[in-house]
């Protein structure tokens, strides 16, 4: 698990460090920053998988791309740094550094390299020449010296670049295969669409399905166990009874969705005559398909292990929101998930036990230099008790005394 | 440092606001209780807002006497809690004390000070006077 992250030059993220839990809540003023986190994560994630990083495979990510003069940060009076640092550590103490810089800062469509760090073959041939060169000599006076050539040749020189070329690769070899690197390697920023979730062509736009045009999908795919326990959650919705895919998508032809929708999910609603009973996705409320999204989400084993959902509550009921959001927590600790969630909602800080350390909610703020920066906000013990009966976290924010609300009014 | 701020009005707010920068305290590290966190677009007009009168309602909360200041330590983690009072103004707002003789009196500002610990300590039900330094603020008009 990521155990906490570093970001230096990101959009509005000066530098921050952030001490991540299993599943970790941002609030905020809008443009406090919030998204730009979770996007941090994502452009190190890009940095760690692809060799060349270019503006398509930012945006399926799920990251907003801006020409790159944009991205690296910018603030009056400070002189703008050349690249975005970041920097991961995990729970195994491994850290994961990355530093990124684009080819042409003015150029939206530019790619971003990943600056190397010295290896430790690098330093190797720098020493040796800086043992064996003369700076003042020519470059072919150099290379013709006699004593040069004798030491290049030597037994004992090939040796020790033969041991350092296997350390490199091992070094390489073993970071492939890592846990941290297949973490990094799937993390998304979902941010859904109720269109896309309804599976219309014209909303189809990721193939990695950040905006939920995959839902029908990724049911499909659940195995039996999984399936069972994603319908274990139908009470989440009043009306519903029971929800199926429908491969041959024969439904369409009974008259019960437009030829436009893609999806093959179907709800059948319990209080209605049992014969006319059956909407697709394209008809049924918004609300039930981002809950099921939410929750195929954690529950499947297919669906990335990292990764973050930007403005949760959208389309969901206060009330909703505050059990959607413990069922997320106790999801994501059986199917061993962490998430990143932005959310403006305050009945989800409701559904979250602060006294569970896995469990963090922080409050995120621009400062007078327009820096972003976070605080993770901890419950004091003696309120542990009195939680939910005279305090609850939803009213403590609506009335501002955690901070990340807009001090303008 | 965090810091809350309970004052008679917006204005004032921004005065406190703006001293504290200069002790490098950073706007997001502060919260304004009173007036902007009390009412909503439902409340009743409030004829005590910009006088001493909300000050001490803000103090004595809406449902118990603690509850802005038990807030503002408790969630807001505020290492301290400013309450100010425009004394300038005693003999308009109707304060529980008689401003001390000025003339002639070279412990006017002191006795003054004093007056003014003890009445928001009786506010607070002295629950906070072993921990907490008032500051006072004495605008001119």
């Amino acid at each position: 698990m990521l155990k906490s992250i570093t970001i230096k030059n990101f959009k509005s993220i000066a530098d921050d460090t952030i001490e991540l839990g299993r599943v970790n809540v941002f609030i905020g003023e809008n443009g406090c920053g919030k998204s730009n986190i979770l996007e941090a994560v994502g452009f190190a994630s890009v940095a760690e998988t692809y060799t060349t990083i270019d503006a398509e495979i930012l945006y399926t990510k799920g990251i907003r791309v801006a020409k790159p003069s944009l991205m690296i940060s910018s603030f009056a009076g400070t002189t703008k740094k050349p690249t975005i640092e970041i920097n991961f550590k995990f729970d195994d103490n491994n850290t994961i550094d990355c530093s990124l810089h684009p080819n042409n800062p003015n150029d939206i469509n530019s790619k971003w390299k990943k600056l190397k760090k010295n290896t430790s073959i690098d330093l190797f041939i720098k020493n040796f020449l800086a043992q064996n060169t003369d700076k003042t000599k020519s470059f072919d006076e150099q290379l013709n010296q006699k004593e040069l050539r004798q030491i290049i040749n030597s037994s004992e020189f090939k040796q020790l670049l033969e041991q350092e070329i296997i350390e490199e690769m091992k070094k390489r070899q073993d970071f492939s295969f890592t846990q941290e690197y297949n973490i990094l390697n799937n993390y998304l920023i979902y941010l859904l669409n109720t269109q896309s979730l309804r599976g219309i062509p014209e909303f189809i736009n990721s193939r990695n399905g950040i905006h939920g045009e995959n839902l029908g999908s990724m049911i499909a795919e659940l195995d039996i166990e999984e399936m069972k326990q994603l319908k274990s959650y139908t009470y989440f919705i009043g009306w519903l009874d029971d929800f199926f895919i429908d491969k041959n998508d024969e439904l369409k032809y009974k008259g019960h969705k437009l030829s436009q929708s893609k999806s093959l999910l179907f709800f059948r609603d319990k209080l209605m005559l049992k014969k006319d009973n059956i909407f697709s996705s394209e008809n049924v409320n918004e609300g039930v398909l981002h809950i099921l999204f939410y929750l195929t989400l954690l529950i499947s084993k297919k669906t990335p292990k990292f990764f973050a959902i930007d403005n949760i509550e959208t389309a969901l009921n206060p009330h909703l929101c505050r059990y959607l959001m413990t069922e997320i927590c106790k999801l994501a600790k059986e199917h061993d998930k962490q998430l990143l969630i932005t959310t403006h909602n305050p009945a989800i800080l409701d559904g979250l036990n602060l006294f569970d350390d896995e469990i963090r909610l922080f409050e995120v703020r621009r400062n007078d230099n327009g820096h972003t920066k976070t605080r993770r906000i901890n419950l004091k013990p003696d309120v542990k008790n009195e939680m939910g009966e005279k305090y609850k976290l939803s009213e403590l924010w609506t009335r501002g005394f955690l901070g990340a609300i807009s001090q303008n009014f | 440092m965090r810091v809350a701020i309970i004052a008679e009005g917006a204005e004032d707010q921004i005065v406190i606001q703006n001293i504290l920068r200069a002790f490098k305290i950073d706007s997001s590290d502060i919260l304004f209780v009173k007036p902007s966190l009390q009412k909503d677009a439902s409340s009743p007009d409030d004829a005590t807002i910009g006088t001493f009168q909300g000050v001490k309602k803000a103090c004595m909360g809406i449902e118990d006497y603690r509850y802005y200041f038990e807030m503002a330590f408790l969630f807001f983690a505020a290492d301290c809690v400013i309450v100010h009072l425009d004394t300038a103004e005693i003999e308009q707002q109707d304060f529980p004390f008689q401003k001390p003789t000025k003339q002639n009196n070279e412990n006017y500002s002191k006795e003054l000070r004093k007056l003014v610990i003890d009445l928001i300590n009786s506010w607070l039900d002295n629950k906070y006077t072993e921990t907490n330094y008032f500051m006072l603020l004495l605008l001119r008009k």
